[in-house]
C-alpha cells in the first residue's frame, strides 16, 4: 500500500521548492479556516463576542462609538442605523465547554429618536463612569451632567458597603464631539477612602448595568447660554445575555 | 585532520561545507559522490591497468578545486528557503492533526461544512407540497442578513388516548432561512432574538408567540428549532400550533431595536403532514 502511494506521489508533477512552500502555506490557510469553522468561529476579542450577540438580535451592522475598560472586562457603546446599544463582555473561564470564553451582555438597546442618555457599566481609563449623550437640540455644544447616585442597587455584602455614603451627586462637563456625542466622565473622589461611585462600579463589575439613577442635564451654546435643561433617569437594564 | 580519511570523502566534505541547510547538503553530497563514482568507473574502463586509487585521484583532479566549488554551491543553495519549506511542512502536519482532533471532538466527520443531521426529518414536514400549491414571499434584507421563507406546510395533528381521538387541530410549519455575507457572521443555532421578538398572526386575526412552553425541551417541540445549515446560512424551522382551520396565511413579524421584518406566508390549503400525538399522551400519563 505504501509503495502504491509512493508511486502515485512520484507521478505527480514535482514542483520547485519555492512553489512547494506556496502550496503548503495555502494548505495551512485552508486547514486553519476549516478548524475555525469547526470550532464555531470562536470570538477572538471581547468586541467580537459583543458583535455576535448583536447579530443574534439582527442589530447589524453597527459602528463602535466608545469602548471602556480593557483586558477581561470591557463595555461598548455602538450605533446602528436605527438604534444605539450598550453592553459588556467579561472574559470567563469555562470548564464545561472550551469554546465559551466571554460572558456577553446587552444592557440597553435604545431607539435613535430623541435624547439618549446612557451610562457605560465599566470604568474608563481614568476610573470614571462615562455617561454618553446624543440627540441634543441644535446649537448645544457643551453641557453639564449631574447624576444622583445611591447604593440601593448594591449588594450589602460588597466591600465597604457600610462605609459608603447612602447617596451622592456626581457632576461632569463635556463638549460635543465631531460624531455628535457627548461623553461625560463622572470621576471618583480620589481623596476619599471609600467613594460611592467606586463602590457602584465594583458592585456591577461583572454582571450589571448602571442602575436607573436620576440625572439633570444642562446644555449650553457657544456663548455659554443655556439651550435646554432636561431631567430624567438612566435607562433600565434589558438583561440580554449570551456566551460566546 | 585525519591522515587516513578517504580523499573522496574529504573532497566531498569540503565541497559541500558551505551548504547550511542540512537536507540540501546531504542531497548535493550524494549527487557529487555518484558523479565521482561514474568518473572513476569510466577511467577504470578506459585504462584497465589503472588501480582504483589512481582512478579516484584522477577523477578528483578533473572535478576541480573543492573550495571553489564549495563557494559556488553555498551561493546557489540559500538556507532560508529550505527552513521555510521545513516549517511549512510542519505547519501542514500540525493543522491536519488539529483538524482531525476537532472533527473527533465534534463527532462531525462528514458534516463539517454544514449540518444536515436531521435532513430527513425536516424535509418530511414539507414533503407532498406541490409547486402550484405554494410560492414563497419575497426575501428581505435586515442589516447584513438576508431573510427568506423557503417553504411552508399545513399540518393536521391529533391527540389519541387509548386509540380514541381526543382532539384534532391544524398547525403550520415553515422554514425561515437567514443568510450572512460571511461564514463567521452566520447566525447561531439558538436564536433568542427570534424567540423573544418574533410573533405571528394568521388571516383570521389569531396571534401566536414563539416563546417555548415549559415542556418544549422535554418533548423536543420548541416553536423555533435550528434546521439545516450551510457555510453562510442557517434554517430555522418554525412551528405554529393550533392555527385557525380557515387560516389562509400567517404573517411573521419581528421588531426589535429598530430592526424589523414582516413576511406574509401563504399556508397551503391541503394538509400534507399528519402528526399523531398518542406517544406524547402516553408519556404524560406515565409521568
Amino acid at each position: 500500500m505504501k509503495t502504491v502511494w509512493k508511486n502515485l506521489w512520484a507521478k505527480l508533477p514535482q514542483l520547485p521548492r519555492r512553489w512547494k512552500v506556496v502550496r503548503n502555506l495555502a494548505a495551512v490557510l485552508l486547514l486553519s479556516a476549516l478548524c475555525l469553522r469547526l470550532w464555531g468561529w470562536p470570538s477572538l476579542t471581547p468586541y467580537g463576542a459583543f458583535r455576535r450577540l448583536e447579530g443574534e438580535y439582527l442589530l447589524t451592522p453597527s459602528e463602535l462609538v466608545l469602548r471602556t475598560g480593557s483586558g477581561k472586562y470591557q463595555a461598548f457603546l455602538t450605533e446602528g442605523e436605527n438604534w444605539v446599544s450598550v453592553g459588556r463582555a467579561s472574559q470567563m473561564s469555562s470548564y464545561d465547554d472550551f469554546r465559551y470564553k466571554y460572558d456577553v451582555r446587552l444592557h440597553h438597546v435604545l431607539p435613535k429618536a430623541g435624547l439618549i442618555v446612557v451610562a457605560l457599566p465599566v470604568a474608563a481609563e481614568d476610573h470614571a463612569m462615562v455617561v454618553a449623550v446624543k440627540g441634543v437640540p441644535k446649537g448645544a455644544v457643551s453641557g453639564e451632567l449631574e447624576v444622583e447616585m445611591n447604593k440601593d442597587g448594591m449588594w450589602p455584602e460588597s466591600h465597604a458597603f457600610h462605609q459608603l455614603k447612602s447617596a451622592e451627586t456626581f457632576t461632569a462637563r463635556a463638549e460635543k464631539e465631531e460624531n455628535g456625542w457627548f461623553f461625560f466622565h463622572l470621576e471618583q473622589h480620589p481623596l476619599e477612602e471609600y467613594c460611592l461611585l467606586e463602590g457602584i462600579l465594583n458592585s456591577m463589575s461583572v454582571w450589571g448595568a448602571v442602575p436607573e439613577f436620576p440625572y439633570r442635564l444642562t446644555l449650553l451654546d457657544e456663548a455659554g447660554n443655556e439651550v435646554e435643561r432636561v431631567e430624567g433617569t438612566l435607562p433600565p437594564d434589558q438583561r440580554i445575555q449570551g456566551w460566546r | 585532520m585525519e591522515q587516513n580519511q578517504n580523499p573522496i570523502a574529504q573532497w566531498l566534505d569540503t565541497a559541500t561545507a558551505g551548504i547550511r541547510f542540512q537536507p540540501d547538503r546531504k542531497a548535493v553530497k550524494e549527487e557529487l559522490a555518484a558523479h565521482l563514482e561514474d568518473k572513476t568507473a569510466d577511467f577504470q574502463r578506459i585504462f584497465p591497468d589503472m588501480t582504483r586509487e589512481e582512478a579516484e585521484e584522477r577523477a578528483l583532479g578533473e572535478m576541480g578545486d573543492a573550495g571553489e566549488i564549495g563557494r559556488e554551491l553555498a551561493h546557489i543553495h540559500k538556507p532560508w528557503l529550505g527552513y521555510l519549506w521545513t516549517a511549512s511542512r510542519v505547519l501542514v502536519l500540525l493543522m491536519a492533526v488539529s483538524l482531525m482532533g476537532l472533527l473527533g471532538v465534534r463527532n462531525n466527520y462528514f458534516d463539517f461544512l454544514g449540518s444536515h443531521d436531521r435532513d430527513y426529518y425536516w424535509n418530511s414536514w414539507y414533503a407532498g407540497v406541490q409547486d402550484h400549491e405554494w410560492s414563497p414571499p419575497p426575501a428581505q434584507e435586515v442589516g447584513i442578513y438576508r431573510l427568506e421563507v423557503t417553504r411552508a406546510a399545513r399540518w393536521e395533528e391529533q391527540a389519541l388516548h387509548g386509540g380514541e381521538k381526543e382532539q384534532v387541530w391544524s398547525s403550520a410549519a415553515m422554514t425561515l432561512r437567514v443568510t450572512a455575507p460571511w461564514p463567521w457572521e452566520r447566525v447561531p443555532e439558538e436564536n433568542p432574538g427570534l424567540e423573544e421578538h418574533m410573533t405571528a398572526a394568521d388571516s383570521t386575526g389569531k396571534r401566536y408567540s414563539f416563546q417555548p412552553g415549559p415542556l418544549a425541551d422535554i418533548f423536543d417541540d420548541r416553536p423555533i428549532q435550528s434546521g439545516d445549515s450551510g457555510l453562510c446560512w442557517r434554517n430555522y424551522e418554525l412551528y405554529i400550533e393550533n392555527i385557525s382551520p380557515e387560516a389562509e396565511w400567517v404573517r411573521l413579524e419581528y421588531d426589535f431595536g429598530g430592526q424589523s421584518f414582516s413576511f406574509r406566508v401563504d399556508i397551503p390549503e391541503r394538509c400534507t403532514y399528519f402528526r399523531n400525538m398518542e406517544y406524547q399522551t402516553q408519556w404524560e400519563v406515565m409521568s
